[in-house]
C-alpha cells in the first residue's frame, strides 16, 4: 500500500499538471515588471479554451470606471481547481492579483482570486494540491 | 425497512446521477480494497488475447538523446534559438494548427492526455484539442512517399507483446517537443509500446530524420493510465478575444528596452530557491556568466512532464528586481530588511509560484 500510496501522490499533481500548462509563453503577452491588484466587479466570464477571460470593471483614482480583462488557464484546468460558474458570476466583488500585459492595455493574467462576499481563493497558482 | 432501503436506494442512484464527470470512478479497472485504481494489476488482455492499450492516459516521464543539442544539425539549432527568442511565438499550436507528432507522447504538446481506442485491425488516438491519429493494425504497410500530412501514417504490428508502430509522411510544418525542435519531411518514427502493468505503459521511440539530426535519436517515455476522470474538449480559437492580438514580447525587444543592474546587484540573487510548480519540487538556481544572470532550472521547464534535466537560461532585466527569461517565464525577486534576496517567484501565465531560498 506504501508504494500505492506514493503512486497516487504522484498522480494527483498529474491531474493538475496535464492541463495546467498554459497555451503559451508568460513573457509573450505579460510584463513581469508590471505587478498589479485589481478590486472590482465581474461582468461577464469567457468559460473558454485555451484560456478562460474574466473581465472585471475597477474604479481608478479619479473615480473611472476601467474595464480590465483577465487571462486564467483553460476552463477544464479551472473546473478541475473548483472556479466555475457554480462559483463565480457577474456581480461578484473579487480581488485579483497578476501581471499586466506588455502592451499597456488592462489586460492582466491572475495569480490569485479571491471573492470579496465570501473571503474563498478560487484561483491560486501557489495552492498545494 | 423495505421503504428506507427504497430511499438509500434513490439516494445513491440521485448521487451517481450528479456526480462530475471530471471525478467519476472509471468502471470496470482493478481496484484495492479500498476503492482506489490498482496501478500494479496485470495488464489487461483483448480478445484476441493481445495486450490492450485502451485507455486515458498521460506522458508522466521523458528521458533519451531527443532532447540532447548535439544530435541535431546547426541548421534546426538555430531555429530553435529563433523560437526560444520569441518566446515561441511560432508554435503551430498558437495558430491553431495541429501539433502533429508533437502531440506523439515524446512532444507532449496536446494538453497531455490522450485516449487511445484499440480495435485488433485498428487503434485510435484521441487528443482533447480535436486532433486524432489513425493506427492500422491490418497488415497494411506504409506508402514510400505519401503525401505530406500534419498527423502522419501509422501502421503497428506485434512482437510478441510489444505493439510496434511506424509512421511517416509528415508534412514539416511541426515541432517535435515544445522546445521548438523542426524537423523536416524525411522522418520516420517508431514507437515501442509495452505494457507491463495496468497502471503504465512503457514507451520507446525513434526518430529518424536525416534532415534534422546527426544520427537517429531516442526518447523513452512512461505513460501512467488516468483513473477516475474523463478527456474533456480544447478549442484552440474558442475565445472570442484575439488569440495573440497583444502577443508582442520578443527577447530582442527586451534586450533594447534592457534596464542596467549592476553585477553587484545581479550577485544579491544568486543562490538556489526551491518551491513546487505542479506538483514537482523545483529547484532554480541562479548564476552570473558574462555579467548576465542565468537560470539553471532543474527539472527544466518542459510540457514532456517528467523531464529531470536541467536547463541554463538566460535572463533579462526589466527592473531592479523582474527579470524576463528567454524559458519564456517571468522572474521577480523579494528582498528583505537586510538587502538579501529571500525568494524569488517564478511567474507564469497561470500565475506566480514562490521558490525560497534555500543556501
Amino acid at each position: 500500500m506504501r508504494k500505492l500510496g506514493l503512486f497516487f501522490s504522484v498522480m494527483a499533481p498529474l491531474l493538475w499538471s496535464v492541463s495546467a500548462l498554459s497555451h503559451h509563453s508568460f513573457s509573450l503577452e505579460f510584463d513581469v515588471s508590471r505587478p498589479v491588484e485589481l478590486t472590482g466587479t465581474v461582468v461577464n466570464i469567457q468559460w473558454t479554451n485555451p484560456h478562460a477571460w474574466v473581465h472585471i470593471e475597477t474604479e481608478d483614482d479619479q473615480g473611472n470606471v476601467q474595464p480590465w480583462a483577465v487571462e486564467f488557464l483553460g476552463v477544464i484546468t479551472l473546473m478541475r481547481r473548483g472556479m466555475s460558474p457554480d462559483t463565480l458570476g457577474p456581480g461578484d466583488q473579487v480581488i485579483i492579483t497578476g501581471f499586466g500585459s506588455r502592451d499597456g492595455t488592462n489586460t492582466a493574467n491572475a495569480s490569485s482570486l479571491t471573492k470579496v462576499e465570501t473571503g474563498e481563493v478560487l484561483w491560486s497558482s501557489s495552492a498545494a494540491d | 425497512m423495505k421503504r428506507l432501503t427504497t430511499l438509500v436506494i434513490l439516494l445513491l442512484v440521485s448521487t451517481l446521477a450528479n456526480a462530475q464527470w471530471l471525478t467519476l470512478k472509471t468502471p470496470g479497472i482493478p481496484r484495492t480494497a479500498d476503492g482506489e485504481f490498482d496501478a500494479f494489476a496485470p495488464a489487461p488482455r483483448a480478445a484476441d488475447g493481445r495486450p490492450d492499450f485502451s485507455g486515458l492516459w498521460v506522458a508522466a516521464d521523458a528521458s533519451g538523446s531527443l532532447y540532447d543539442l548535439e544530435n541535431i544539425q546547426p541548421w534546426a539549432q538555430e531555429v530553435m534559438i529563433a523560437n526560444e527568442n520569441n518566446f515561441y511565438a511560432a508554435d503551430p499550436r498558437f495558430a491553431c494548427l495541429p501539433s502533429g507528432p508533437g502531440s506523439y507522447p515524446a512532444g507532449g504538446v496536446a494538453s497531455g492526455m490522450r485516449r487511445f481506442v484499440q480495435h485488433p485491425e485498428f487503434m485510435a488516438v484521441l487528443n482533447s484539442d480535436y486532433s486524432y491519429r489513425q493506427i492500422f493494425m491490418d497488415g497494411r504497410e506504409l506508402e514510400e512517399n505519401p503525401f505530406p500530412s500534419w498527423e502522419g501514417y501509422s501502421v503497428a504490428h506485434w512482437e510478441g507483446d510489444t505493439l510496434v508502430v511506424e509512421s511517416n509522411g509528415f508534412n514539416d510544418q511541426t515541432w517535435l517537443h515544445r522546445d521548438g525542435l523542426p524537423h523536416t519531411d524525411q522522418l520516420r518514427i517508431t514507437e515501442r509500446y509495452r505494457r507491463p502493468s495496468f497502471g503504465r505503459i512503457d514507451l520507446e521511440v525513434t526518430y529518424d530524420d536525416p534532415g534534422t539530426f546527426t544520427q537517429t535519436v531516442q526518447a523513452n517515455i512512461q505513460l501512467r493510465f488516468l483513473p477516475d476522470t474523463v478527456l474533456y474538449e480544447n478549442v484552440c480559437n474558442e475565445a472570442e478575444r484575439g488569440l495573440s492580438s497583444n502577443w508582442e514580447g520578443d527577447i530582442e525587444d527586451a534586450d533594447d528596452s534592457v534596464v542596467e543592474v549592476s553585477v553587484e546587484n545581479l550577485q544579491t540573487y544568486v543562490g538556489s530557491y526551491q518551491g513546487v510548480w505542479l506538483g514537482t519540487l523545483t529547484t532554480a538556481e541562479f548564476v552570473i556568466e558574462d555579467g548576465e544572470l542565468v537560470l539553471i532550472r532543474t527539472p527544466g521547464y518542459s510540457n514532456t512532464g517528467g523531464n529531470t534535466a536541467s536547463v541554463r537560461s538566460r535572463l533579462v532585466p526589466l527592473s531592479e528586481n523582474a527579470f524576463d527569461c528567454i524559458c519564456g517565464l517571468g522572474f521577480v525577486f523579494t528582498i528583505n530588511d537586510q538587502g538579501r534576496a529571500i525568494e524569488v517567484s517564478e511567474v507564469h501565465v497561470s500565475g506566480a509560484w514562490s521558490f525560497l531560498r534555500v543556501d
